[in-house]
Protein backbone atom coordinates (compact mmCIF):
# COMPACT_ATOMS: atom_id res chain seq x y z
CA UNK A 1 0.00 0.00 0.00
CA UNK A 2 1.06 3.27 -0.52
CA UNK A 3 1.78 5.31 2.46
CA UNK A 4 4.08 8.25 3.97
CA UNK A 5 7.28 5.65 3.25
CA UNK A 6 6.44 4.99 -0.59
CA UNK A 7 7.45 7.63 -3.33
CA UNK A 8 4.17 6.88 -5.04
CA UNK A 9 5.96 7.66 -8.55
CA UNK A 10 8.82 5.13 -7.75
CA UNK A 11 6.17 2.39 -6.97
CA UNK A 12 5.30 2.15 -10.19
CA UNK A 13 8.06 2.87 -12.20
CA UNK A 14 9.31 0.07 -9.87
CA UNK A 15 6.43 -2.68 -11.19
CA UNK A 16 6.29 -3.02 -15.05
CA UNK A 17 3.47 -0.56 -15.06
CA UNK A 18 4.95 2.18 -17.09
CA UNK A 19 6.51 3.20 -20.03
CA UNK A 20 9.41 4.64 -18.45
CA UNK A 21 8.07 8.10 -17.52
CA UNK A 22 6.25 8.35 -14.21
CA UNK A 23 2.16 7.93 -14.34
CA UNK A 24 -0.12 9.58 -12.97
CA UNK A 25 -1.36 7.69 -9.74
CA UNK A 26 -4.78 5.81 -9.93
CA UNK A 27 -6.78 6.73 -6.90
CA UNK A 28 -10.32 5.66 -6.84
CA UNK A 29 -11.40 9.44 -6.60
CA UNK A 30 -9.58 10.47 -10.14
CA UNK A 31 -10.40 7.30 -11.73
CA UNK A 32 -14.64 7.98 -10.79
CA UNK A 33 -13.90 11.62 -12.17
CA UNK A 34 -12.70 9.75 -15.31
CA UNK A 35 -15.54 7.46 -15.36
CA UNK A 36 -17.82 10.07 -14.98
CA UNK A 37 -17.33 11.00 -18.77
CA UNK A 38 -18.63 8.11 -20.06
CA UNK A 39 -22.30 6.39 -19.40
CA UNK A 40 -21.25 3.22 -20.14
CA UNK A 41 -21.11 0.74 -17.95
CA UNK A 42 -17.99 0.38 -16.07
CA UNK A 43 -17.34 -3.05 -16.20
CA UNK A 44 -18.26 -3.50 -20.09
CA UNK A 45 -15.88 -5.58 -21.75
CA UNK A 46 -14.29 -3.72 -24.60
CA UNK A 47 -11.72 -7.06 -25.69
CA UNK A 48 -8.88 -8.97 -24.58
CA UNK A 49 -5.39 -7.39 -25.20
CA UNK A 50 -3.45 -9.79 -27.00
CA UNK A 51 -0.70 -11.63 -26.38
CA UNK A 52 -1.20 -11.67 -22.73
CA UNK A 53 -4.92 -11.74 -23.17
CA UNK A 54 -5.94 -9.49 -19.93
CA UNK A 55 -9.71 -7.97 -20.42
CA UNK A 56 -9.70 -4.55 -21.29
CA UNK A 57 -12.90 -2.90 -19.43
CA UNK A 58 -14.54 0.58 -19.74
CA UNK A 59 -13.23 0.73 -16.21
CA UNK A 60 -9.27 -0.92 -16.93
CA UNK A 61 -9.22 1.47 -20.00
CA UNK A 62 -10.17 4.35 -18.10
CA UNK A 63 -7.67 3.65 -15.16
CA UNK A 64 -4.99 3.44 -18.09
CA UNK A 65 -6.36 6.70 -19.91
CA UNK A 66 -5.63 8.05 -16.86
CA UNK A 67 -2.08 6.98 -15.80
CA UNK A 68 -1.49 8.10 -19.11
CA UNK A 69 -2.13 12.08 -18.14
CA UNK A 70 -5.46 11.92 -20.21
CA UNK A 71 -7.89 14.66 -19.02
CA UNK A 72 -11.76 13.32 -18.48
CA UNK A 73 -13.23 14.25 -22.18
CA UNK A 74 -10.08 12.10 -23.25
CA UNK A 75 -11.74 8.89 -22.18
CA UNK A 76 -14.17 8.55 -25.15
CA UNK A 77 -11.25 8.50 -27.98
CA UNK A 78 -9.24 5.85 -25.88
CA UNK A 79 -12.46 3.81 -25.73
CA UNK A 80 -12.49 4.13 -29.56
CA UNK A 81 -9.46 3.49 -30.50
CA UNK A 82 -8.86 0.63 -27.89
CA UNK A 83 -12.09 -1.65 -29.55
CA UNK A 84 -10.85 -0.70 -33.11
CA UNK A 85 -7.34 -1.52 -32.22
CA UNK A 86 -9.02 -5.03 -31.80
CA UNK A 87 -10.28 -5.44 -34.97
CA UNK A 88 -8.66 -8.84 -36.59
CA UNK A 89 -7.33 -7.09 -39.77
CA UNK A 90 -5.27 -5.07 -37.34
CA UNK A 91 -3.19 -7.73 -36.10
CA UNK A 92 -2.38 -6.25 -33.29
CA UNK A 93 -1.12 -9.53 -31.70
CA UNK A 94 1.74 -9.79 -34.18
CA UNK A 95 2.48 -5.85 -34.03
CA UNK A 96 3.30 -7.05 -30.13
CA UNK A 97 5.63 -9.62 -30.54
CA UNK A 98 7.51 -8.95 -34.12
CA UNK A 99 11.03 -7.43 -34.04
CA UNK A 100 9.93 -4.73 -36.22
CA UNK A 101 8.82 -1.21 -34.24
CA UNK A 102 6.19 0.17 -35.69
CA UNK A 103 3.34 1.69 -33.45
CA UNK A 104 -0.26 2.37 -34.15
CA UNK A 105 -0.64 5.30 -35.20
CA UNK A 106 -4.07 7.35 -34.09
CA UNK A 107 -5.52 9.66 -37.13
CA UNK A 108 -8.92 11.60 -35.19
CA UNK A 109 -11.25 12.94 -37.51
CA UNK A 110 -14.29 14.88 -36.77
CA UNK A 111 -15.79 17.59 -34.13
CA UNK A 112 -14.83 16.44 -31.38
CA UNK A 113 -11.33 15.92 -31.98
CA UNK A 114 -11.26 19.71 -32.45
CA UNK A 115 -13.20 19.94 -28.78
CA UNK A 116 -10.55 18.55 -26.85
CA UNK A 117 -7.68 20.06 -28.79
CA UNK A 118 -6.19 17.53 -30.54
CA UNK A 119 -3.45 18.81 -32.46
CA UNK A 120 -2.93 18.52 -36.00
CA UNK A 121 -0.72 21.47 -37.05
CA UNK A 122 2.04 22.70 -36.30
CA UNK A 123 4.58 20.57 -34.59
CA UNK A 124 1.83 17.89 -34.07
CA UNK A 125 3.47 14.68 -34.41
CA UNK A 126 5.97 16.12 -31.59
CA UNK A 127 5.45 17.23 -27.92
CA UNK A 128 3.75 19.91 -26.59
CA UNK A 129 -0.22 18.69 -27.21
CA UNK A 130 -1.59 17.08 -24.64
CA UNK A 131 -4.24 15.38 -26.20
CA UNK A 132 -2.09 14.05 -28.55
CA UNK A 133 0.78 12.89 -25.95
CA UNK A 134 -1.38 11.14 -23.52
CA UNK A 135 -4.22 9.56 -25.49
CA UNK A 136 -1.63 7.54 -27.65
CA UNK A 137 0.38 6.91 -24.46
CA UNK A 138 -2.71 5.41 -23.17
CA UNK A 139 -3.21 2.95 -25.78
CA UNK A 140 0.75 2.05 -25.37
CA UNK A 141 0.41 1.48 -21.66
CA UNK A 142 -2.71 -0.79 -22.06
CA UNK A 143 -0.47 -2.70 -24.86
CA UNK A 144 2.36 -3.41 -22.25
CA UNK A 145 0.12 -3.71 -18.97
CA UNK A 146 -2.83 -5.24 -20.16
CA UNK A 147 -1.10 -7.14 -23.31
CA UNK A 148 2.52 -7.77 -21.83
CA UNK A 149 4.04 -6.07 -24.90
CA UNK A 150 7.01 -5.11 -23.36
CA UNK A 151 10.39 -5.41 -24.69
CA UNK A 152 12.30 -8.69 -23.33
CA UNK A 153 8.99 -10.26 -22.19
CA UNK A 154 6.65 -11.02 -25.45
CA UNK A 155 8.08 -8.20 -27.74
CA UNK A 156 10.96 -8.64 -30.17
CA UNK A 157 11.04 -5.32 -31.46
CA UNK A 158 14.93 -4.50 -32.49
CA UNK A 159 14.97 -0.92 -31.58
CA UNK A 160 11.98 0.03 -30.59
CA UNK A 161 10.92 3.51 -32.06
CA UNK A 162 9.88 7.09 -29.95
CA UNK A 163 6.49 6.60 -31.67
CA UNK A 164 5.56 3.94 -29.22
CA UNK A 165 5.58 6.57 -26.39
CA UNK A 166 2.33 8.16 -28.86
CA UNK A 167 1.40 8.56 -32.01
CA UNK A 168 -1.94 10.21 -32.16
CA UNK A 169 -2.63 13.43 -34.38
CA UNK A 170 -5.75 14.90 -36.07
CA UNK A 171 -5.52 16.08 -39.63
CA UNK A 172 -4.87 20.19 -39.95
CA UNK A 173 -8.39 21.03 -40.97
CA UNK A 174 -7.85 24.97 -41.30
CA UNK A 175 -5.51 24.77 -44.24
CA UNK A 176 -6.63 21.46 -45.47
CA UNK A 177 -7.08 21.91 -49.42
CA UNK A 178 -9.60 18.94 -49.14
CA UNK A 179 -11.85 17.07 -47.08
CA UNK A 180 -10.33 14.79 -44.35
CA UNK A 181 -9.37 11.37 -44.65
CA UNK A 182 -12.50 10.29 -42.81
CA UNK A 183 -14.73 11.73 -45.46
CA UNK A 184 -12.44 10.28 -47.99
CA UNK A 185 -13.63 7.06 -46.92
CA UNK A 186 -17.05 7.57 -47.21
CA UNK A 187 -17.85 9.41 -42.89
CA UNK A 188 -19.69 12.48 -42.61
CA UNK A 189 -18.02 15.68 -41.76
CA UNK A 190 -20.03 15.40 -38.47
CA UNK A 191 -18.71 11.84 -37.65
CA UNK A 192 -15.98 11.40 -34.96
CA UNK A 193 -14.08 9.06 -36.82
CA UNK A 194 -10.95 7.27 -35.79
CA UNK A 195 -8.16 5.85 -38.22
CA UNK A 196 -5.69 3.69 -36.91
CA UNK A 197 -2.68 2.21 -38.99
CA UNK A 198 0.78 0.09 -37.83
CA UNK A 199 3.30 2.03 -39.82
CA UNK A 200 6.83 3.68 -38.52
CA UNK A 201 7.80 6.60 -37.73
CA UNK A 202 7.79 9.37 -40.06
CA UNK A 203 10.46 9.80 -42.99
CA UNK A 204 10.53 13.51 -43.62
CA UNK A 205 10.51 14.44 -47.93
CA UNK A 206 11.52 18.11 -47.37
CA UNK A 207 11.04 19.98 -50.97
CA UNK A 208 11.23 23.59 -51.14
CA UNK A 209 12.22 23.75 -54.69
CA UNK A 210 9.23 22.18 -56.62
CA UNK A 211 6.61 24.60 -56.97
CA UNK A 212 3.79 22.11 -59.03
CA UNK A 213 2.55 18.73 -58.71
CA UNK A 214 4.64 16.90 -61.08
CA UNK A 215 7.94 17.28 -59.58
CA UNK A 216 6.61 17.21 -56.13
CA UNK A 217 4.98 13.91 -55.92
CA UNK A 218 7.66 12.33 -57.75
CA UNK A 219 10.09 13.27 -54.40
CA UNK A 220 7.21 12.28 -52.27
CA UNK A 221 7.05 8.86 -54.25
CA UNK A 222 11.25 8.41 -53.83
CA UNK A 223 10.56 8.53 -50.13
CA UNK A 224 7.35 5.84 -50.27
CA UNK A 225 9.35 3.23 -52.46
CA UNK A 226 12.73 3.05 -50.19
CA UNK A 227 14.13 -0.08 -50.78
CA UNK A 228 14.34 -1.07 -46.76
CA UNK A 229 11.36 -0.58 -46.14
CA UNK A 230 8.92 -3.35 -46.08
CA UNK A 231 6.36 -1.35 -48.38
CA UNK A 232 8.56 -2.54 -51.31
CA UNK A 233 8.60 -6.35 -50.49
CA UNK A 234 5.18 -7.02 -48.96
CA UNK A 235 1.39 -5.66 -48.79
CA UNK A 236 1.84 -2.85 -46.38
CA UNK A 237 -0.22 0.10 -44.97
CA UNK A 238 1.27 3.53 -45.18
CA UNK A 239 0.22 6.96 -44.32
CA UNK A 240 1.65 9.99 -46.24
CA UNK A 241 0.99 13.23 -44.07
CA UNK A 242 1.22 16.07 -46.42
CA UNK A 243 1.97 19.50 -44.85
CA UNK A 244 -0.41 21.84 -46.03
CA UNK A 245 1.77 23.43 -48.56
CA UNK A 246 2.89 20.77 -50.34
CA UNK A 247 -1.03 20.25 -50.32
CA UNK A 248 -1.56 23.56 -51.15
CA UNK A 249 0.63 23.18 -54.57
CA UNK A 250 -1.09 19.95 -55.39
CA UNK A 251 -4.45 21.52 -54.82
CA UNK A 252 -3.85 25.10 -56.74
CA UNK A 253 -3.14 22.54 -59.77
CA UNK A 254 -6.47 21.39 -59.50
CA UNK A 255 -5.38 18.50 -58.08
CA UNK A 256 -8.30 16.06 -55.84
CA UNK A 257 -7.39 14.24 -52.88
CA UNK A 258 -8.21 11.24 -54.91
CA UNK A 259 -5.99 12.87 -57.97
CA UNK A 260 -2.85 12.40 -55.41
CA UNK A 261 -3.63 8.99 -54.37
CA UNK A 262 -4.51 7.67 -57.50
CA UNK A 263 -4.98 3.99 -57.41
CA UNK A 264 -2.74 1.86 -59.87
CA UNK A 265 -4.52 1.11 -62.90
CA UNK A 266 -3.85 -1.57 -65.35
CA UNK A 267 -2.52 -3.81 -63.13
CA UNK A 268 -4.74 -6.85 -62.11
CA UNK A 269 -4.66 -8.79 -58.77
CA UNK A 270 -3.25 -12.12 -58.94
CA UNK A 271 -5.70 -14.61 -60.86
CA UNK A 272 -7.62 -11.53 -62.33
CA UNK B 1 -2.21 19.25 -64.50
CA UNK B 2 -0.29 15.85 -63.40
CA UNK B 3 -1.10 12.66 -65.05
CA UNK B 4 -0.49 10.78 -62.16
CA UNK B 5 -0.85 9.67 -58.62
CA UNK B 6 1.33 8.37 -55.58
CA UNK B 7 -0.15 5.14 -56.35
CA UNK B 8 0.85 5.03 -59.91
CA UNK B 9 4.43 6.14 -59.62
CA UNK B 10 5.84 5.53 -55.82
CA UNK B 11 7.99 2.25 -56.79
CA UNK B 12 11.06 0.47 -57.92
CA UNK B 13 11.54 -1.69 -60.98
CA UNK B 14 12.36 -5.73 -60.50
CA UNK B 15 15.83 -4.88 -61.63
CA UNK B 16 16.40 -2.25 -59.30
CA UNK B 17 15.29 -4.37 -56.36
CA UNK B 18 17.54 -7.11 -57.04
CA UNK B 19 20.69 -4.68 -56.38
CA UNK B 20 20.01 -4.59 -52.98
CA UNK B 21 17.79 -4.44 -49.61
CA UNK B 22 15.22 -7.23 -48.71
CA UNK B 23 14.49 -8.54 -52.36
CA UNK B 24 14.13 -12.10 -52.66
CA UNK B 25 12.02 -14.13 -55.24
CA UNK B 26 9.86 -15.91 -53.18
CA UNK B 27 8.63 -12.55 -51.58
CA UNK B 28 7.88 -11.08 -54.88
CA UNK B 29 6.19 -14.41 -56.34
CA UNK B 30 4.19 -14.38 -52.99
CA UNK B 31 2.75 -10.37 -53.40
CA UNK B 32 -0.52 -10.17 -54.20
CA UNK B 33 -0.41 -8.04 -57.01
CA UNK B 34 1.31 -9.65 -60.68
CA UNK B 35 4.99 -9.09 -60.46
CA UNK B 36 7.29 -11.52 -62.81
CA UNK B 37 10.40 -11.67 -60.84
CA UNK B 38 12.68 -12.52 -63.88
CA UNK B 39 11.60 -9.14 -65.82
CA UNK B 40 13.95 -6.45 -64.39
CA UNK B 41 11.63 -3.89 -66.02
CA UNK B 42 8.56 -4.82 -64.48
CA UNK B 43 7.24 -2.20 -61.86
CA UNK B 44 6.17 -2.81 -58.36
CA UNK B 45 4.45 -0.30 -56.41
CA UNK B 46 5.25 0.98 -52.95
CA UNK B 47 0.93 0.28 -52.51
CA UNK B 48 -0.13 -2.49 -53.43
CA UNK B 49 -3.49 -1.46 -52.48
CA UNK B 50 -4.91 1.96 -52.83
CA UNK B 51 -6.84 1.12 -49.63
CA UNK B 52 -3.46 0.92 -47.70
CA UNK B 53 -2.13 4.46 -48.64
CA UNK B 54 -4.02 6.90 -45.48
CA UNK B 55 -3.31 10.34 -47.26
CA UNK B 56 -3.58 13.13 -44.56
CA UNK B 57 -3.10 17.02 -44.58
CA UNK B 58 -1.09 17.24 -41.47
CA UNK B 59 1.46 19.52 -40.11
CA UNK B 60 2.15 23.17 -39.99
CA UNK B 61 3.20 25.31 -42.74
CA UNK B 62 6.66 24.55 -44.56
CA UNK B 63 8.10 22.55 -47.20
CA UNK B 64 7.46 19.08 -46.09
CA UNK B 65 5.25 16.19 -46.35
CA UNK B 66 5.97 13.28 -43.58
CA UNK B 67 5.98 9.58 -44.82
CA UNK B 68 5.63 6.30 -42.95
CA UNK B 69 6.49 3.11 -43.65
CA UNK B 70 4.06 0.04 -42.72
CA UNK B 71 5.27 -3.58 -41.41
CA UNK B 72 5.74 -6.73 -43.00
CA UNK B 73 3.23 -9.24 -41.19
CA UNK B 74 -0.06 -8.30 -42.52
CA UNK B 75 -1.71 -4.95 -40.89
CA UNK B 76 -4.48 -3.37 -42.32
CA UNK B 77 -5.65 0.10 -41.17
CA UNK B 78 -8.73 0.07 -39.21
CA UNK B 79 -11.28 3.07 -39.43
CA UNK B 80 -14.27 3.71 -37.12
CA UNK B 81 -16.72 5.81 -35.42
CA UNK B 82 -17.05 6.19 -31.74
CA UNK B 83 -19.51 6.92 -28.65
CA UNK B 84 -18.94 10.51 -27.37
Amino acid sequence: MLNERVDEFEFFLEKPWSDGFPVVTPTEERISRMLAQTERDYEEVIGLIPPAMEIATVRTVAVHALMAGCRPEYLPVVLGATELMLREEFNVNGVQGTMHGVAPMMIVNGPYAAEIGVHGGNGCLGPGFRANATIGRAIRLILMNLGAGIPGISSMTIFGMPSRYTYCLTENMEDHPWDSLAVSKGYRPDENVITMAMVESPRFCFDDVSDEPDRLLLGIADTMAAMGSWNMHARSDMVVAMGPQHAGICAGAGLRHRDVHRPVRDRRPKGG
Amino acid sequence: MTSTGLCEIAGLRVGDLKTGGNWRRERALALPIKVDPDDDDCFVPAIKDPEDLQLIVAGGWGPCTAVCHGWSGGSRAVHGTYQV
